[in-house]
């Protein structure tokens, strides 16, 4: 689709394009875009439609989550502790998506600071799902995923801590990739868990999922977790699944999981075993343990990743100043909203003198045991099929009420990050009219695989090609 | 909505630093003694809320309190795992030292390392009086 469009822009107008896109988002009631970059966004087409650059995305508009800094778009990771910030410089993934070409949207819709799997818990009000207004998008770059569903971007960039990216592309029905932790420069994203998060491509297709990642993905000495990595994404793309071997852990599939999304999961195997790859049970024994190691991790790494914003380099700054310990303490509580501090303080008392041993450090060791069981699946197989959420899109408000019943929802997509490997989520059809998510992983750095099996997987099926109805 | 949030930043400061505690050491040292019970207490929520620099008023604490002891005996599902001889992964990738050159490059203009910051004098950022 992204190489169809760049033919279409260079031939035609890329002001053409943005601006109709643009009156798409503004007619529309997703709240998918926090800030759209309107004026320089026009601007930059004009300047593409004078004199044409090259580039592998040249003249493509891309919405960017709000967690990713862009020079001189402003950046809220969707918190009022951040609003009005401007950041005076691009993260990596920006410098390369510019290098080749692209025209930036606007920032789109996500939970505050990443934490949540609705985009409800934005300072900006929720994003609606474009297949049923009345339900989430997922999350936490629900923004992202909604605005690709719905035409509102032809492609867009999220990150993925515990399945931000994932979890959103399943319930709006688009293809969403997780890279290998360490694939993707992490400079520029604003940090949430450094140890688990990672950026990647919401697209309609794998193919355009595909050529992003290796647009993307480079060293950078900027990021001291940053891998030298070869790309070449699109490289063997086509080249099928004849003797592959699927794994389908048992630890994913059963009790608590939606029967329609288990009856799609199913299915997807058996066109994957026509296109001539075989599967096979694994066992991720570990796998009951994950969300328990996952939030401890995340939270604590939270608490000290966070402990920057006080007001005093950007962001709010509120009331007169009072002593140092005050007035930060009474910006922190103004700027943060629920579910940020809930995540903050348990990560405080987690890693609080006396509690490292019980909380934090057995998190890093059952961490352990989990990367040990992927590593373990790995052996026997080239990949890992399973749900990417436990159901399709619930209903807004259902859940938000009830930390730990949205936490469960995570089941699937966490332990991909404990492990730091890749993975993918592609529609693989419909469960009582919303779309349900299939989850590829890869061994790490094992991107290739990943794509080339979900590329067979998507030219087998209709699913990818499902559009909603434009909601006005 | 931040208006509300502005007004109830009026509400008296921490219990806790009223407390006039020495040292941040003893102040831990003391608090060791509800280690291994695992249930928190409205005291422990106005240690954390210390600690974590976010204030958090009276009414909110009660919430806290339930939420997080929720979330907690979750978390305590880990015990059933014996990890005595498992080493804990901090992190994804092997680091190693990477050393490169010690050249200078241009760095940000401060007048732009300034522009975002919402109090400044001279050239400064503006904090809140430290003593």
């Amino acid at each position: 689709m992204l190489r169809e469009l760049k033919e279409e822009i260079a031939s035609g107008s890329a002001e053409e394009v943005i601006s109709a896109l643009l009156e798409r988002v503004k007619r529309s009631r997703l709240n998918a875009y926090n800030v759209l970059a309107e004026e320089s966004a026009l601007a930059r087409a004009r300047k593409f439609d004078e004199s044409p650059w090259d580039g592998r995305m040249a003249g493509i508009p891309i919405a960017i989550k709000d967690s990713i800094s862009t020079r001189g778009i402003e950046t809220t990771c969707s918190s009022w502790i951040l609003r009005g910030y401007i950041p005076p410089y691009d993260a990596h993934v920006i410098e390369r998506l510019k290098a080749e070409g692209v025209i930036i949207l606007g920032k789109t819709n996500m939970d505050e600071f990443c934490m949540g799997t609705s985009t409800e818990t934005s300072c900006f009000g929720p994003t609606r799902n474009p297949w049923d207004t009345e339900r989430v998008p997922g999350g936490s770059s629900g923004g992202s995923a909604a605005a690709v569903a719905a035409g509102e971007a032809p492609c867009a960039l999220g990150s993925d801590t515990g399945g931000s990216i994932r979890c959103p592309a399943s319930f709006c029905g688009i293809v969403g990739m997780k890279p290998t932790y360490g694939l993707v420069s992490r400079y520029g994203l604003i940090s949430y868990a450094n140890s688990l998060e990672q950026i990647g491509p919401l697209a309609s297709t794998v193919e355009d999922a595909a050529l992003m990642l290796d647009v993307i993905a480079g060293h950078d000495p900027r990021d001291s977790t940053s891998a030298k990595t070869e790309g070449g994404y699109l490289d063997g793309l086509e080249d099928g699944v004849r003797g592959m071997v699927c794994g389908v852990p048992k630890e994913y599939l059963g009790e608590g999981l939606d029967s329609s999304v288990e009856r799609s999961v199913w299915d997807a195997i058996s066109v994957l075993e026509d296109l001539g790859a075989s599967w096979r049970e694994v066992s991720l024994p570990h796998t009951r343990y994950a969300l328990a190691a996952y939030y401890i991790i995340a939270m604590s790494e939270a608490s000290s990743n966070l402990a920057r914003f006080d007001g005093l380099r950007y962001g709010l700054r509120i009331g007169t100043d009072k002593d140092w310990h005050t007035t930060f303490s009474e910006i922190r509580a103004a700027g943060f909203g629920p579910e940020v501090k809930r995540r903050i303080l348990l990560g405080t008392y987690a890693l609080s003198a006396g509690y490292y041993g019980r909380y934090y450090l057995k998190a890093l060791k059952v961490r352990t045991l989990i990367k040990e069981d992927f590593l373990r699946a790995f052996q026997d197989v080239d990949v890992l099929v399973t749900p990417t959420m436990p159901f399709p899109a619930f209903r807004i408000g259902e859940r938000i009420q009830d930390p730990l019943s949205l936490y469960m929802a995570d089941v699937f997509t966490v332990p991909i990050n404990l492990a730091g490997v890749p993975a993918i989520s592609l529609p693989c059809g419909f469960a009582g009219g919303l779309p349900v998510g299939l989850q590829i992983v890869g061994d790490h750095f094992a991107e290739k695989t990943v794509f080339r099996v979900s590329r067979a997987y998507e030219d087998a099926t209709p699913h990818h090609a499902a559009r909603p109805q434009e909601v006005i | 909505m931040i208006s509300d949030n502005v007004q109830a930043a009026a509400v008296p400061v921490l219990p806790l630093v009223r407390q006039k505690v020495d040292s941040l050491t003893d102040f831990i040292a003391r608090r060791r003694i509800n280690v291994g019970i695992g249930m928190i207490t409205g005291e422990d929520v106005d240690h954390i809320s210390w600690l974590a620099s976010i204030r958090v008023a009276e009414n909110e604490k009660d919430e806290f309190v339930d939420q997080f002891n929720t979330v907690l005996e979750y978390f305590h599902q880990l015990d059933e795992l014996d990890t005595e001889d498992v080493e804990p992964t901090y992190r994804m990738v092997e680091l190693v030292n990477i050393f490169r050159e010690d050249e200078a490059k241009e760095s940000l203009p401060q007048e732009e390392t300034l522009r975002n910051a919402p109090k400044r004098e001279n050239g400064y950022f503006k904090s809140p009086r430290i003593v």
